[in-house]
């Protein structure tokens, strides 16, 4: 490790406790303000924070390695994540907020005025939690094996790193230790952010040009392991071996557009991350923070893409290094998700690799126990203490909570431990990117069209959403099972579609809306809650009050 | 919201057809995309602001001409009934009691109307029609029940020729000792039904009338609590910041004029919020509002900190629960200490439970055992800060029954904790 590199990580680790401790200090007093009179600081703190329950170890390890195995296909990943913001800042933050419930389902329950939607939203959104961990729990694997290499008690590094992460957040949540308070949650997104700008920054300075990058990454054809082998990448676009730099290397012309799809529906119906729109002050602040959590997030993915080619093409220079050999295959490596953590070390040494290790487990950690929190708040609060029994009072909640916690991390961790990453790696160069898809699948079909119609049509009735629900998770989960068994084909365009299922499930869950609420004749939603959702008059009042308390701050 | 969109959408759809069918097709040559996209934008925009502007007018006075007519029948319908007989639930009560009363018919009145009826002759029986059985008169005069027999102007009194309805039993509603209604079961034959059943039917629904009154009460209970705290906002506090602002006046008639106008926003908000339960924000702004003005008095003696997760300025909170608990703090802490005084405003969401957490805490003086104590049993202590925690106490009790805790921590010496936490709605 060269002078240039231990300066560089002293000044990043002095810089992140000095923003760390000030930020602290600051903010703990004062954002408040900020955010009450919708000033900058307060938004951006709040988009900070959904970035934080969003960015998760499928953002940082997940789109690095599927730009590093499947080049500009991965980058599909990148923009779907990001853009996945725009339907959210078009169509739901605002009327999201103005309503004021305090989770997803409770959201759609109250819209709805029915106990029945409450149910449904809280069995799609544990679906959506339990397939988003998984993922979760198989990146702490991949890094432990990487950072340790060292499995405890007889488990492999693998296992090693599942059970650990999961005993570790799950024993956290259960305890109740975490609260995820908005401060953490923007702290630990800013330490990402600052990872990846370092390590660009490292890249620029020994000289790095992401053209020339692309360049020479595309100028060979590529190709990744199987088996212990090289083999060669065809397009799925022309059948020709695929390029770096083009198109094809993993998704036919209607694959790409239904990931993309997918992703962009998924993030509307994602709870943990829409539960922290309820934070915001009023409905026009979290329309607002969308708009930064746009920009940092943009900003993040654009980093991520460029280091992930960064590791493609740097990786193949120095794949003789002893300790790299063994990751690689001829310069390629083994496993995709490998390839941050790599790069860091390859452009700091030892401490590079730490400290990537370590911004993917608070990635991990933060997204994991959003995951579980928001598993527990709907289980605990909106089925048992409102619907099972209503007499138990919180304490049984939270009882209930801690058990839906333990049982879904117990759950994800086992899942997790079956996939194991080498193995499916044949049909999925990058699974921790390709698992989140069907997360976001979930989300897409089963949520957003309940969310988005019961936001923006007024004839939609609680029957109908429950249809929608039900038919959107029920068609989702099937194409995923049906892709899945068929595996990849030939064509590529079948399974593309069927393991991203939200292009299909989507319209049918909205169609399944509309056609059942025309035939129910239920009563439509009142004025009021209507007004509530859509009225600014709220919005402007809670601005004038902050206002108030403003003005005499001196 | 979305309504009147679709002609717009189809306008400017339509738009870029004939955009494009005139600058690439008929232009000879085509015209460049720059031209093509200049004159494109410029139209849409054209179309929009037009179409938004010709919209708004028609939407208003439309929402006023439904609103009118709608309104205040409805209103004035509902003032006289009694509580509890809304039309689902008599609806409701007269489906149920058919079956289980041997009668043909049911009807539900108050003292005036037909509130609800099923079964043969509900075409003329409707909702809001006249009652026509002069023995219904007796009943709602004595209180007793009374069964008639045979058509007629003296006994069922219908003036419907068709009417199949022959013979009834007619028992009365109570609330309390007044009787507010009706409930009387019809036969087609002149063997008037069981009064005894038609009696004990009417006994179970005046004891329904009787819950719904007292849910009424309640509320009525808490809206008297809230405006009893509304009017013994400390007048000590009140004399306080006036003579704050009077000596500022000459020294800093600017400082003054922005403390009159922050006292204005103190009462304005104390005074006027309607309903029991308001967004945190709106109280935590309640509460600087407050906060500012005792700092204009103590000066550099009482120092606030605020420890506030934003995820809880959405929450609803019990109004004025907050500002009497900081008022309190400030008061046992910078009033009984000579130095500087430190409180804390500390505000959480556990996800886990769906509370929300609020912890005030000073280092004040603290309580005396006694003082404490009486707290603690929720009687009123001397104190002034006593009166407000009784308060509290009896409101947060009516609003959330177990649902809710609030302790009280004190330490002579080292200062008080008041921690609340009450459910996400």
């Amino acid at each position: 490790m060269s002078g240039v590199d231990t300066a560089s990580l002293i000044v990043f680790a002095l810089v992140a406790v000095l923003v760390s401790v000030l930020a602290w200090r600051h903010t703990r007093s004062t954002t408040v303000d900020f955010f009450l009179a919708g000033r900058r600081t307060g938004m951006i703190t709040n988009a900070g924070a959904i970035c934080g329950d969003y960015l998760s170890a499928a953002s940082f390890l997940g789109v690095a390695g599927a730009v590093y195995a499947s080049g500009l296909d991965g980058v599909w990943y990148a923009t779907g994540f990001a853009a996945g913001f725009v339907p959210v800042l078009l169509f739901v933050a605002a009327p999201l907020r103005r309503l004021g419930t305090v989770s997803l389902p409770d959201f759609l329950a109250v819209r709805f005025g029915s106990a029945q939607v409450r149910v449904a939203a809280v069995v799609a959104v544990e679906l959506v939690i339990l397939s988003y961990l998984v993922p979760q729990a198989v990146g702490s694997g991949v890094t432990w094996e990487l950072l340790v290499g060292r499995g405890i008690a007889g488990l492999s590094p693998y296992a090693t790193g599942i059970v650990v992460s999961t005993l570790a957040v799950g024993g956290i949540v259960v305890i109740g230790g975490m609260r995820g308070t908005t401060w953490n949650q923007a702290l630990q997104f800013g330490f990402l952010l600052a990872v990846a700008v370092w390590l660009s920054a490292l890249l620029w300075a020994g000289g790095f040009s992401y053209p020339a990058a692309v360049e020479q990454a595309s100028a060979a054809p590529l190709r990744m392991v199987v088996d212990d082998r090289l083999v060669a990448v065809s397009s799925q676009l022309s059948g020709a071996p695929a390029r770096f730099g083009d198109p094809g290397a993993r998704y036919s012309a209607i694959g790409q557009v239904a990931l993309l799809v997918t992703l962009v529906l998924g993030t509307a119906g994602l709870p943990h991350v829409m539960n922290r729109y309820f934070a915001a002050a009023t409905g026009r602040a979290a329309r607002t923070s969308t708009v930064w959590v746009l920009a940092l997030a943009g900003g993040f993915y654009a980093l991520a893409v460029m280091l992930g080619t960064a590791a493609r093409v740097l990786v193949a220079q120095r794949a003789d290094e002893p300790w790299l050999a063994a990751l690689t295959v001829d310069g390629v490596l083994r496993v995709p998700e490998h390839a941050l953590l790599v790069l860091g070390r390859l452009l700091a040494g030892t401490p590079g690799l730490a400290v990537v290790a370590a911004a993917a487990f608070a990635a991990m950690v933060s997204t994991i126990g959003g995951l579980l929190l928001a598993a527990a708040a709907s289980f605990g609060h909106d089925v048992v203490a409102r619907i099972w029994r209503p007499a138990g009072g919180p304490r049984e909640a939270v009882v209930a909570g801690r058990a839906a916690v333990l049982v879904i991390s117990v759950v994800a961790a086992g899942v997790a431990l079956w996939v194991d990453p080498e193995r499916l790696l044949a049909s999925f160069p990058s699974v921790i990117a390709a698992m989140v898809t069907w997360a976001f699948a979930l989300a897409g079909s089963a949520l957003t069209p309940a969310v988005l119609l019961g936001i923006w049509w007024r004839e939609a009735t609680a029957r109908g959403a429950v249809a929608g629900i039900w038919t959107g998770a029920a068609v989702a989960i099937g194409a995923l099972v049906l892709g899945l068994v068929i595996g990849p084909d030939p064509s590529g365009g079948l399974s593309a579609v069927l393991l991203a299922p939200a292009l299909i499930a989507a319209p049918l869950s909205a169609a399944t809306i509309v056609v059942v609420s025309r035939r129910d004749t239920g009563p439509p939603v009142s004025d009021r809650l209507w007004t509530r959702m859509h009225g600014t008059a709220a919005d402007r009042q809670a601005e004038r009050m902050a206002r108030i308390t403003l003005r005499g701050r001196r | 919201m979305m309504r009147g969109v679709g002609p717009l959408v189809a306008a400017i759809t339509a738009l870029w057809g004939v955009i494009a069918v005139i600058s690439q097709v008929v232009a000879e040559p085509p015209l460049s995309p720059v031209a093509t996209m200049i004159a494109g934008v410029v139209l849409t925009n054209v179309a929009i602001v037009g179409y938004g502007s010709t919209l708004r007018g028609p939407r208003q006075q439309h929402n006023r001409a439904g609103a009118a007519p709608g309104g205040d029948p409805d209103r004035a319908e509902d003032q006289d009934r009694p509580v509890g007989l809304t039309d689902d639930v008599v609806d409701a009560a007269v489906t149920l009691l058919m079956p289980l009363l041997g009668g043909d018919a049911v009807s539900i009145t108050d003292r005036s109307r037909m509130l609800a009826f099923a079964g043969p002759g509900h075409d003329h029986h409707a909702r809001g029609s006249a009652l026509y059985a002069r023995a219904r008169d007796e009943v709602l005069a004595t209180g007793r029940t009374v069964t008639v027999s045979g058509r007629g102007e003296d006994v069922i009194g219908c003036p419907e020729p068709g009417c199949p309805l022959r013979s009834a039993a007619i028992a009365p509603l109570h609330v309390g000792s007044e009787v507010i209604g009706s409930v009387t079961v019809y036969r087609g034959t002149h063997e008037p039904p069981e009064p005894d059943l038609v009696e004990a039917a009417a006994g179970i629904l005046s004891l329904h009338l009787a819950v719904a009154e007292l849910q009424v009460e309640q509320q009525r209970n808490l809206d008297f609590e809230l405006d009893a705290l509304r009017a013994q906002i400390n007048p000590h506090f009140l004399f306080n910041t006036l003579n704050t602002i009077a000596s500022r006046i000459r020294t800093d008639p600017e400082d003054a004029r922005q403390l009159l106008v922050r006292l204005a926003d103190f009462f304005r908000y104390a005074i006027r919020h309607r309903g029991q339960l308001a967004e945190f924000s709106q109280e935590y702004a309640f509460v600087r509002t407050y906060v500012t003005l005792e700092q204009a008095r103590f000066g550099d003696r009482l120092h606030v900190e605020y420890d506030i997760d934003p995820a809880v300025l959405g929450v609803e909170v019990p109004v004025l629960v907050i500002q009497p608990l900081v008022e309190n703090a400030i008061k046992h802490g910078a009033s009984g200490n000579v130095g500087r005084t430190t409180v804390r405003l500390r505000a959480r969401v556990d996800p886990l439970s769906g509370m929300l957490q609020v912890i005030v805490r000073d280092d004040g003086v603290g309580m005396h055992a006694a003082t404490h104590a009486a707290v603690l049993a929720g009687v009123d202590p001397q104190d002034d800060g006593g009166v407000a925690m009784g308060n509290i106490r009896a409101r947060l009790e009516l609003l959330f029954g177990d649902r809710h805790t609030f302790e009280v921590r004190s330490e002579q010496g080292v200062g008080t904790t008041v921690r609340l936490e009450v459910p996400l709605r």
